[in-house]
């Protein structure tokens, strides 16, 4: 039987070698830099406590597994609650036989929080995180893709994961085929592929995207709650990760009010990942969408990626987004029912900022 | 008529496609490397799918051999 304890700044190293040699095949590998990242993101950040924080798992005075835990302050009718939003779960299987990762899970939800969530948990996980007592956020699992160059988005999405020959060379000549073809899809078909929008879009930075956040709001029950030094903080980390360029934009409508804001990574040639997106009216989402389309189309965005949010299905569907359920899905844990109740009836407002997205561990080679 | 016992090796054969069918009395999370969290998670919901029946939350931690879970199965379906 091993022992659970908090994760702490020196444990950094060795858990930073058991991710790579779990998550990325590297045994006997360590880096620096991921044991750094480590400490400084689930240590560091606004909102720790060490109460419902990091959490690592000893076997035979061995580190054998980790879960991630970061806290996040949100707001449920009107009163303050914290959400633990968990990321990196993983164990060594070569030295730990047992039932680790389920332990892990069920002192993680006996822990303080109001909420526990996470939101590109694979179907392992989502299998433990079951078992130990959550519930998976179906409504909230499914992803949006919105095409802006059709032959990129097929070649990126299709035909440039296959690895044998045939493939290869189609491959080969897609790509030699697909920029001038998209450009001239996007302007003979300005509407599907390079939407236009009535909203002035303005680049800002995180103090005035805040205060534009702060002013609109959301309606739903369950929501973040910003505050100015952490949400600085968490912009500057989402903005080091390498999914993109980090884009803060705020609409305008022809009288120059904010209509609504996203966020948002641009890779030109690639896909844009959306991390929140909001407007000031239900009625105006669309057309903020619209814009964010825009604006990645003028980018070179290949498409744009996002979370659902339920409330907004039919809107998504309108401006032609496809709904896929990748393996990866958001499930949480509450012991509160109406908390619960909320979430599943997607009175929630659980953004991919408010989540693990914008974490750099997926986008780091880490060596 | 099947028994407890066939039915519940089917569970065990699809979880642990490895094992021997001979070696199955004696599995356990203490002497099966591949039983692990992930592995006792999917071995119980295909208990439960195959048996039709609801496991607790203390199952999860309890049923943790082949003998334990022929004895919970016979008196459950008792």
């Amino acid at each position: 039987m091993g022992e659970i304890r908090a994760f702490r700044r020196e444990d950094g190293p060795e858990v930073a070698s058991l991710y790579l040699k779990i998550m990325r095949g590297r045994g006997g590998a360590s880096s620096p830099t991921l044991a750094d990242y480590l400490g400084h993101i689930f240590l560091d950040n606004p909102w720790h406590q060490e109460s419902a924080g990091p959490l690592i798992y000893i076997e035979d005075s061995k580190i054998v597994g980790f879960l991630g835990v970061m806290n996040r302050p949100m707001k449920f009718n009107g009163r303050e609650v914290r959400a633990s939003v968990v990321s990196q779960l993983f164990f060594d299987r070569t030295l730990h036989h047992g039932m680790g990762a389920f332990a892990l899970l069920r002192k993680l939800f006996s822990g303080p929080q109001d909420l526990s969530f996470t939101d590109g948990a694979a179907e392992a996980s989502a299998l433990l995180w079951e078992a130990a007592g959550g519930d998976a956020a179906r409504l909230y699992s499914f992803n949006w893709i919105r095409t802006l160059r059709p032959l990129r988005t097929i070649q990126e999405h299709s035909i440039g994961r296959r690895r044998s020959g045939l493939w290869k060379l189609i491959n080969g000549a897609v790509a030699g085929v697909s920029g001038p073809l998209d450009t001239i899809a996007q302007s003979l078909l300005q509407g599907a592929f390079k939407p236009l929008t009535p909203y002035e879009i303005v680049p800002v930075d995180a103090d005035t995207l805040l205060k534009t956040i702060t002013e609109i709001g959301w309606r739903e029950k369950l929501k973040p709650d910003y505050d100015p030094k952490s949400f600085q903080w968490l912009i500057q980390q989402a903005a080091t990760a390498k999914y993109g360029q980090l884009r803060l934009r705020i609409t305008r409508d022809s009288d120059g009010k904010s209509s609504g804001w996203f966020v948002y990574y641009l890779k030109p040639g690639g896909a844009c990942y959306v991390l929140q997106i909001g407007s000031r009216r239900s009625d105006q989402y669309r057309t903020v969408l619209r814009a964010l389309f825009a604006d990645a189309a003028a980018g070179g965005g290949s498409c744009v990626k996002g979370q659902s949010q339920p409330k907004k299905l039919v809107d998504l569907t309108e401006e032609h987004c496809i709904f896929r359920h990748p393996n990866s899905s958001v499930l949480i844990h509450s012991k509160d029912s109406e908390l619960r109740a909320a979430i599943h009836r997607g009175d929630a407002m659980l953004t991919r900022l408010d989540g693990e997205s914008w974490l750099r561990f997926s986008a780091e080679e880490w060596v | 008529m099947t028994t407890i016992r066939q039915r519940l090796v089917l569970c065990f054969a699809n979880v642990f496609p490895n094992l021997p069918e001979h070696s199955f009395p004696d599995a356990s999370l203490a002497t099966l490397p591949d039983w692990d969290s992930v592995a006792q998670v999917t071995l119980l919901s295909a208990i439960s799918e195959e048996f039709g029946i609801e496991m607790e939350m203390s199952d999860f931690e309890s049923l943790n051999s082949y003998v334990r879970i022929v004895a919970f199965l016979e008196n459950k379906l008792a």
